[in-house]
């Protein structure tokens, strides 16, 4: 700031301007205002019908020291999310890979593999209750077959994570979808050239693909992250945080707060912290980007 | 064992690994649509099957037979329609300011704009509803509609990392052409990204098509209701009964499959265009 | 001769503004299809007893009390609104008018309510809701089961030791599997927490302080697991779970329970299977008789503009004249006594083989007065927590509710 701009430079910023005016205009208009109260109603006992009273940091104070449940909310969400975004990535990085080549019927397959994605919550949940029932549960009998004696998943305080973890796998096909149209739009001469060096199928997506795609997966990486800190319906409709909160996360613990005990001010603060922990998370992630994202026109400058 | 031999393994495995994973993450619906053509006894037994044993295909025709859903239909279509509408044009003209025009403060911008994303909407979810009351919106569409032409984060991020990619010898030509900025915008980036563009465009369908709380807390009238709240009618229960499984699954197949024909439509704009390579600018 | 002219019109003019003016009010509930043209058909009715009355149903399908809590926070606020057990969040916090004053003043005569429900909606000695739909908790029997252990069907002069020896009769195995129950029940608060109420246990004391951890609540909750691992005769939440995630309403259609306890809404799902030889009767007792009553009332907001018309309008639809649709519809039972044990009720076709619809009345006398107060859902989650532990085996009887008393002592500050 306060350094000069030349002309051409003046005018390339005020284009920018122009260009995110109407996210700028919508942001100050419908998001500013409510995003400023909710982090006004964190320093208050607001009970959502009667005038809050300020009550200092003593939302945040109780949060940390006297909140039983709070502490456990943070790990699980921790667990969950840092587990199943990067395995969903995985999977959907190989997916994708699997996907990219000429084959018949792949408008079917890929089709198939984004359904489950498009399954309304409350009917995806129901079918993962039955699937993931103790002794008869279709996943536990498949355990079986190698002779593994599974869980009872959702009854179960150290497998109920895991059993979100397993379900959250299904939606795989919300990543592959970008993924997919980013290999789509790698350039074939890429993989001509390396052909011609000796490079394998397995060399040429580990030293092309990827690279290429690495926007993208940076783009998946920080939505998932964004995604999974605040997971919510499956949690909210599936074990609604138990056993005895073992699968309790931040958004249903602060749902629970908001509009079950009436304490807007309380989950306020939970939600504050949970903006805060995200938005730590996803600048460290982009602060490590310059390492391992390539920007084709930025190596090009 | 090069050659033929190893390219027909080599596909072989790789049908293979489709046809697993495809049935594996096909489960779901296979059940979904088991239980939807279970009849009322099973359905209040719960006895349900992986694979259909009854074929109750009436199910769906006293669903979709209800003369209500032409209504949640419109509805539903008109809402997601202007937010198609809205979040493409919007999210790829603030995504281009974002990706290729240099300004002082411009990540500061991006990092406000990723950060909106990142307060829960449970807990915005009133204030927002106190301004839209405000300006008098409530039990109308414009509180579903109008924030889309504002551009949603997650758009304009994704459209940015695609802008990214683009090679700056093509922007490098069309500044030689004499092409302002938003003639890029206009002439290179919006017909390069027109398989982002319908890659959004199903993502905001998806979204409004099944998004369930909003209109719930906007919408009064039950003829402003959307699909996705009109069919929660059809599976609601007082006290403490057990939801009608068959019609819930039934009800829950006609928000998918909508969604579903979208996607397989629109994958071939997606996937069969190879757009960021060099020569689909010169074409 | 002018003067009283004057006078005259200014009286009209003041009656009209008080009455005559039109009154719209909006009602909300929640419930399904069947639930809103209940609703709608009373507001006609109101509107045929009051003119001058429209009552505008707002049917809201999921999501009831955020939609509801957001119209009241953006100032919104529905005029009249179906509550449950939730009520005394709202009232505690202003938002409900208090009945007391009204219900005196027209001489409205609450004994056509049960007192547990009274007890129910009322907050600190003011009343917040008048009681509209009530179906107790109730026992749903197989006859055919009964009949062939020569058994005597339930009643409410059972105590346990009754129903766990009929329990045990009634339950059949081979081998170690259980393939038929002699009783089910659940995690659900209105299981365990009637039975709590039958050995005479309370959550609150009568100063609102959380008296969990007593003899007779450990005794109950102990009890209520022992028919699960002790005696065999229920099914456990993994029983459960294995069978598909079902619940005992499910169980039972399934016709592998011989009891179960739930609700009004099970005759409608037995419809379904026809097959099925069964009937209902009132709960039991140990200590007391006690049972809860599953149901919802109707409040009115204090932003409401049109409180006379709002009394009005809730006085007449917990009449017995405003209830008959509840019946006539077979939606629910309603709250009005009168109604209740009335052969309008009775020898309504419920179901399709003769059913003891007096199960109903009969219980009316034992609806237990369960801890409605502001914190309801914290005490629910804080039982609900422990309870997963004690009902999987994990923790006994006595940690489990030394640990909800800790919690609703931290809870209720």
């Amino acid at each position: 700031m306060g350094r000069r701009l030349s002309g051409s430079r003046r005018k390339e910023a005020l284009a920018f301007y122009l260009c995110i005016a109407p996210w700028l205009f919508g942001f100050l208009v419908f998001t500013l205002g409510p995003m400023a109260f909710s982090l006004y109603f964190s320093f208050t006992d607001w009970n959502m019908f009667q005038k809050p009273n300020f009550v200092g940091f003593k939302n945040y104070v109780r949060l940390f020291t006297r909140d039983r449940i709070f502490p456990k909310a943070l790990w699980n969400t921790f667990f969950y999310a840092g587990i199943s975004v990067p395995l969903s990535l995985f999977l959907a990085t190989l997916l994708s890979g699997l996907l990219n080549r000429k084959l018949r019927g792949l408008r079917i397959f890929r089709t198939i593999f984004y359904l489950p994605a498009l399954i309304p919550a409350a009917a995806m949940s129901m079918v993962f209750i039955w699937m993931l029932a103790p002794d008869t549960g279709l996943i536990n009998r498949f355990l079986g077959v190698f002779g593994v004696d599974g869980p009872a998943w959702l009854l179960d305080r150290n497998a109920v994570k895991p059993a979100l973890i397993i379900m959250s796998l299904w939606g795989v096909g919300n990543n592959i979808l970008l993924l997919l149209a980013g290999m789509q739009g790698i350039p074939q001469q890429l993989y001509e050239a390396a052909r011609l060096d000796g490079a394998g199928r397995r060399q040429a997506f580990l030293h092309i693909t990827i690279p290429m795609i690495s926007p993208i997966l940076f783009f998946n990486l920080v939505m998932g992250m964004i995604g999974g800190l605040q997971t919510f319906t499956q949690v909210y409709i599936m074990t609604d945080g138990g056993p005895n909160n073992a699968s309790m996360m931040m958004v249903p613990y602060l749902f629970h707060h908001a509009f079950d005990s009436y304490r807007m001010g309380y989950a306020s603060s939970i939600a504050w912290v949970l903006f805060l922990i995200i938005l730590g998370m996803t600048l460290l992630v982009f602060r490590s980007s310059s390492l391992w994202v390539f920007y084709e026109s930025e190596v090009r400058r | 064992m090069t050659g033929r031999a190893g390219k027909l393994l080599d596909k072989s495995v790789s049908y293979g690994l489709l046809l697993v994973l495809s049935a594996v993450l096909v489960l779901p619906f296979i059940f979904m649509i088991s239980i939807a053509l279970a009849s009322d006894a099973t359905s209040t037994k719960m006895t349900f099957s992986l694979l259909p044993k009854e074929w109750n295909f009436s199910n769906f025709l006293r669903v979709y037979r209800d003369p209500r859903l032409g209504i949640w239909l419109k509805n539903s279509l008109l809402i997601t329609g202007f937010a198609i509408l809205g979040q493409v044009f919007s999210s790829s003209l603030v995504a281009y300011g974002f990706a290729r025009l240099r300004a002082p403060g411009k990540n500061v911008w991006f990092m406000i704009l990723l950060s909106t994303m990142m307060i829960p909407t449970q807990i915005t979810l009133i204030p927002q509803f106190v301004l839209f009351s405000k300006l008098g919106w409530v039990n109308t569409f414009l509180p579903l509609i109008v924030p889309n032409f504002f551009g949603h984060p997650f758009n304009v991020f994704l459209m940015r990392q695609f802008i990214t990619q683009v090679p700056s010898s093509l922007y490098d030509a069309a500044r030689i052409d004499g092409l302002g900025y938003f003639g890029i915008y206009r002439r290179i980036i919006l017909p390069l990204m027109k398989p982002i563009l319908i890659a959004i465009g199903i993502f905001t369908f998806n979204s409004n098509w099944a998004m369930f709380l909003e209109p719930l807390i906007y919408l009064n009238d039950p003829e402003k209701m959307t699909l996705s709240l009109g069919v929660r009618i059809l599976t609601e229960t007082s006290g403490g009964a057990a939801p009608p499984w068959n019609t819930v699954m039934v009800t829950s197949m006609l928000l998918t499959v909508p969604m579903l024909v979208v996607f397989f439509i629109g994958q071939r704009y997606i996937f069969e265009i190879n757009f960021s390579s060099g020569s689909a600018s010169i074409k | 001769m002018k003067k009283w002219i004057v006078a005259s019109l200014v009286l009209v003019f003041l009656l009209t503004l008080t009455f005559a003016e039109p009154v719209k009010l909006v009602l909300t509930h929640w419930g399904n299809d069947l639930d809103n043209k209940v609703y709608n058909e009373r507001a006609k009715l109101l509107h045929e007893k009051y003119p001058d009355i429209t009552l505008e149903i707002m049917h809201i399908p999921g999501d009831y009390s955020q939609k509801v809590q957001t119209m009241i926070a953006g100032g919104m606020a529905p005029d009249i609104l179906q509550l449950a057990e939730d009520m005394h969040a709202y009232s505690s916090k202003g938002q409900l008018l208090g009945l007391n004053a009204m219900v005196s003043e027209h001489g409205l005569d609450l004994s056509r309510f049960s007192a547990g429900l009274l007890g129910q909606y009322s907050y600190k000695g003011e009343l917040y809701g008048l009681p509209d739909r009530s179906g107790a908790m109730i026992v749903y029997y197989n006859k055919d089961f009964f009949d062939e252990a020569g058994l005597a069907y339930p009643d409410k002069s059972w105590k346990w030791a009754d129903l766990l020896s009929a329990a045990q009769k009634l339950t059949v195995r081979e081998g170690e599997l259980v393939t038929r129950y002699g009783f089910a029940a659940g995690d659900w608060w209105p299981w365990w927490m009637s039975f709590m109420a039958q050995n005479g246990g309370k959550i609150l004391d009568e100063n609102g302080e959380p008296v969990v951890n007593t003899p007779e609540n450990i005794e109950a909750i102990q009890f209520y697991n022992d028919l699960v691992y002790k005696y065999g005769v229920a099914p456990s939440r993994v029983d459960f779970a294995n069978m598909g995630n079902i619940g005992p309403d499910q169980l039972f259609a399934q016709g592998k329970t011989a009891m179960e306890i739930t609700g009004m809404w099970n005759i409608g799902s037995l419809q379904n299977v026809p097959e099925l030889n069964w009937d209902i009767a009132p709960l039991w007792g140990e200590k007391v008789n006690a049972t809860v009553a599953f149901g919802s009332g109707l409040s009115i907001s204090s932003a409401c503009k049109n409180k006379e018309a709002a009394f009005l309008a809730i006085e007449f639809l917990t009449s017995f004249d405003g209830q008959l649709p509840i019946v006539d519809n077979l939606q629910d039972a309603p709250a009005n006594l009168e109604l209740l044990n009335s052969p309008l009720f009775l020898d309504a076709p419920w179901s399709a083989n003769p059913i003891n619809m007096n199960a109903f009345g009969d219980s009316a006398d034992m609806i237990m007065d369960i801890p409605t107060v502001p914190e309801w859902n914290e005490i629910l989650k804080a039982f609900g927590d422990y309870l997963s532990e004690v009902f999987m085996e994990n923790m006994s009887v006595e940690e489990g509710l030394e640990n909800i008393q800790e919690e609703l002592e931290f809870v209720l500050f």
